[in-house]
């Protein structure tokens, strides 16, 4: 059971080569011409890595190549397997809490999360996948939210094992078990507004034919005592309508109104509560109009708008929810028998003793007992500098280790370490924010005033002018002709299809309050680290030749440092035909704290990457990078250059800025690194003709929480875009957080919009995309207005018989619904950043 | 003669609404949660026995 890294795996997708003309047999993915020896099979098929070669002929093996035929039916693209990452997470599913339920005949049933779906074919083969494995009793995959099911012999087969074999096809299983997993809590709710839809539906169809009865009935002089039984009939139909499914617009009223916050379901409660009286008084004499159809077709119609409104939120938070379930992390603990045990790391508690693998990230804090290394704290602190750690010092959680194992005793776990208690902050911060009001809620307020005036005045001058009857009649005709329910449902459905729109972007919103904020301009508050730049360790500078470059490149492929993944990153940036295949790469040794060394092609490197330093320096005047650790390369004892390894900054983000300052935003700086980093980065966008309103460096996350507060109070919208830890809770605060790239656990959970595609180019379209919506909500409104002030003036003055406004109501809202379908948001054209995985 | 309708209408309804219990239920168990695996996999056919050595599809 111990934990060990595959030595000879290759970390790294070829795919940045030169395309070749054949694609690889398994992903798709262009393939390398210049070294198709590499990667062949015996029946000369090429592929672009070990890990879809294996996933190819496992495929084979087990007679399913079927799947390749479905893939390319549904014209979808596989992810390449990049490795195969053993689950051993999944060997002792008790300790990883993980619910196994277990039946009388000692099979046992588990639902799993599956991370690389992408269509049909995909289920298809792991579904497949149940005859070949031994003791597999089934398998189901839920496409919509990712998960398998499966039922196993635990005497045969084990879930490490269907595991195992699914990670060679590129699927990674891992637990269902985060603390707050909102996912189950989300798909009951779905379900509450499927029985909603249902129930309003069949109470609506049956309210409209007795509705149509009673019309033709009125035509063809139907018997009173009939009609009074259908208008019973329907009036209870209508109340059981109102007092069922649309029973949620009633409490969210009632709830809003005890906030003393408007919102749209306050019309919408009085519309509904003013039909359902109606109806009921109209029911026993026998006359009026008969309203009770569009009641419930009214509840039906907005439960369906509710709903849609639901599902596109719920499908963004599925994907953040997913994406957080397979990038869990697990501690290997260390029992006291001294066997190893992965659980999942929210799992440890205090006095537990952990090793910490080089790349592995912990939640907790902790004191290191034994072990030299070194840390990344650039989520903490947004320093990309890596921190020397040996045995007795602290271990912050969030920190990443970088070089060697490290084992490390817990002091304080869960909401008492650092990023418990950071969580907490997060979590009461977003507590106690007070819901914005909503545009459509301030016009729907007023609006609903305005009516109830007007239905007043109007009763009470044609019951003066003419009788009560006829008072009556015009006043029910005025309120059926001014439902509120093109208002209501304008704004929620184009917000909606924007966010539609938004995921095929790429671009997650969880919650649509936030786009509608970014309407108006205020101010955007940047973080450094990660956001303006990337945040990552890589390659800013190199002395030497090509030659030597791409020979240290072997032999740092051979390392999983992050110094040597940028290393090898930048020969193949610089070079797309490099491949760590064409070079000889023996007698490797590598040194934790100090660097490798090896025989490459006959020529023995030696790598000293023991120098750390810190200068910021221009690149060729057009972008900016922070150097922080250099990496003397020498061959056979003669120095060959120097590479200089940094924190770049983000393409593209100068004029991303840019344009948000055209757009009339104001920006600022907020990052945790320090003083001189920070202003030097400032310096140099400012050069290149930005407006700062303000730069604040070594800033603790409760101090960026305070920022961000005070600016909530002096501009319109506060916008705070951030991807670390010690962002979270300065996104939460925000009117608008937006996370972007890997974003830490927390930020992830809390901002309502994540952008995975990291280019801050995404930002502008938002800013874009948000304005056109509410542009469009404006002109849906102004129409609805229009319509609804001809046709009230005109049952004001009695023109409209009660009937004819109840066949007008549908009209208005087809057409603000089209309006809404047609308001154009993300437009399709500018978009050459955005690739097609 | 029309009179039929003081049975005919609540029974309608009542028939009606015991559609709609049962489609209450089935929401309830769950059979509406995915409603995408489902739709693609009645498309996939079952493939019959294969024979060994068969050439491969590609």
């Amino acid at each position: 059971m111990a934990t060990t890294s595959e030595p000879d795996r290759l970390p790294w997708t070829l795919s940045s080569g030169r395309p070749s003309t054949q694609p690889c047999a398994h992903c798709g993915l262009p393939t390398r011409t210049d070294d198709p020896a590499a990667f062949m099979d015996t029946s000369s098929r090429i592929f672009c890595c070990h890990g879809c070669m294996g996933a190819y002929a496992l495929i084979h093996e087990c007679g399913l190549q079927d799947f390749y035929a479905l893939r390319d039916q549904s014209h979808s693209e596989i992810s390449p397997v990049k490795s195969v990452r053993k689950q051993h997470v999944l060997n002792d599913l008790e300790a990883a809490g993980v619910p196994v339920e277990t039946f009388s005949d000692g099979l046992c049933r588990v639902q799993l999360s599956v991370d690389g779906l992408h269509c049909a074919a995909c289920s298809w083969l792991i579904e497949k996948m149940q005859g070949t494995v031994p003791g597999l009793k089934s398998a189901r995959v839920r496409l919509s939210d990712g998960t398998l099911d499966m039922v196993y012999d635990p005497q045969v087969t084990s879930p490490a094992e269907v595991a195992e074999r699914l990670g060679r096809l590129g699927y990674v299983l891992s637990p269902i078990d985060s603390p707050d997993d909102c996912e189950s809590a989300d798909r009951m709710l779905q379900r509450d507004h499927w029985i909603g839809m249902a129930t309003s539906f069949f109470l609506a169809a049956n309210a409209m034919w007795i509705g149509i009865s009673l019309y033709a009935g009125e035509a063809s002089g139907m018997d009173p005592s009939h009609a009074t039984f259908l208008r019973w009939m329907g009036a209870l139909l209508g109340l059981l309508s109102a007092i069922g499914p649309g029973r949620i617009f009633f409490s969210s009223a009632w709830t809003s109104l005890r906030a003393g916050v408007p919102h749209v379901d306050i019309p919408v409660a009085l519309g509904l509560a003013v039909g359902t009286v109606g109806s009921l008084v109209g029911a026993p004499f026998g006359k009026g109009h008969i309203y009770f159809d569009s009641l419930a077709s009214l509840v039906f119609l907005l439960r369906v708008g509710r709903y849609i409104q639901f599902r596109a939120q719920y499908r963004a938070g599925l994907s953040i929810t997913r994406l957080l379930r397979s990038n869990h992390e697990m501690a290997v603990r260390l029992e006291p028998d001294g066997s190893k045990l992965t659980i999942p790391a929210h799992r440890l508690r205090v006095d537990d003793v952990v090793e910490v693998l080089p790349g592995q990230c912990l939640p907790v804090d902790g004191i290191v007992i034994e072990g030299d290394s070194s840390l990344q704290t650039a989520w903490i602190t947004g320093e990309i500098r890596p921190v020397p750690v040996s045995a007795g010092m602290d271990w912050v959680g969030g920190s990443q280790n970088l070089q060697s194992p490290l084992l490390i005793r817990v002091t304080a776990a869960g909401d008492q370490s650092r990023i418990g208690r950071l969580r907490e902050m997060v979590r009461q911060a977003t507590a106690q924010r007070t819901p914005m009001t909503q545009l459509a809620d301030r016009v729907g307020g007023i609006f609903v005033m305005i009516v109830l005036a007007l239905a007043i005045g109007t009763f009470a001058a044609w019951g003066w002018i003419a009788s009560p009857a006829v008072a009556a009649g015009h006043t029910i005709a005025l309120l059926t002709i001014a439902c509120p329910c093109a208002l209501a449902l304008a704004a929620p459905l184009v917000i909606t299809v924007a966010l539609g729109r938004a995921a095929r972007e790429q671009i997650w919103i969880r919650d649509g309050n936030a786009l509608e904020r970014l309407a108006q301009p205020g101010i955007f508050w940047f973080d450094k680290t990660g956001t303006l730049t990337l945040g990552d360790l890589s390659v800013v500078s190199w002395d030497g030749t090509a030659d030597d470059l791409n020979r240290v490149a072997a032999l740092e492929s051979r390392s999983d440092h992050p110094a040597a993944r940028a290393i090898v990153a930048f020969a193949s940036q610089q070079d797309p035909t490099w491949h760590p295949s064409r070079y000889r790469v023996e007698k490797v040794v590598q040194s934790y704290g100090k660097g490798i060394q090896g025989t490459v092609d006959g020529l023995h490197y030696e790598l000293d990457g023991s120098r750390s330093r810190e200068q910021d320096r221009l690149q060729d005047t057009e972008s900016y990078a922070t150097v922080c650790q250099s990496i003397d390369v020498v061959c056979n004892g003669v120095r060959h250059g120097t590479l200089e390894l940094g924190d770049r900054e983000r393409p593209g983000a100068i004029d991303s800025l840019k344009l948000l300052s055209q757009r009339g935003w104001k920006i600022g700086l907020l990052s945790g690194d320090q003083a001189s980093v920070v202003e030097a980065l400032a310096r140099r966008l400012q050069g290149a003709g930005l407006k700062w309103v303000a730069v604040k460096s070594e800033q603790s996350p409760e101090q960026k929480m305070e920022t961000i507060l005070d600016s909530r109070q002096r501009y319109a919208t506060t916008v705070m875009v951030g991807d670390g830890i010690n962002d979270a809770a300065a996104l939460s605060t925000a009117d608008v957080g937006i996370a972007i790239r890997g974003a830490g656990e927390v930020s992830l959970r809390h901002a309502p919009i994540f952008i995975p595609g990291n280019q801050l180019e995404s930002i502008v379209r938002l800013v874009d995309a948000s304005k056109s919506a509410v542009r469009g909500i404006r002109a849906c409104f102004a129409a609805s207005l229009l319509y609804n002030t001809i046709t009230i003036s005109l049952a004001i003055s009695g023109w409209i018989h009660p009937l004819i406004a109840a066949l007008f109501m549908p009209l208005s809202g087809i057409t603000v619904l089209t309006m809404a379908l047609l308001v154009r948001t993300f437009k399709t054209s500018t978009h050459p950043s955005q690739q097609g995985a | 003669m029309m009179s039929v309708l003081y049975v005919a209408l609540p029974l309608a309804i009542l028939l009606g609404g015991s559609g709609l219990v049962a489609c209450w239920y089935c929401i309830r168990s769950g059979q509406y949660d995915d409603l995408e695996s489902p739709s693609v996999r009645m498309l996939i056919d079952e493939e019959p026995e294969q024979e060994e050595g068969r050439a491969d599809a590609d």
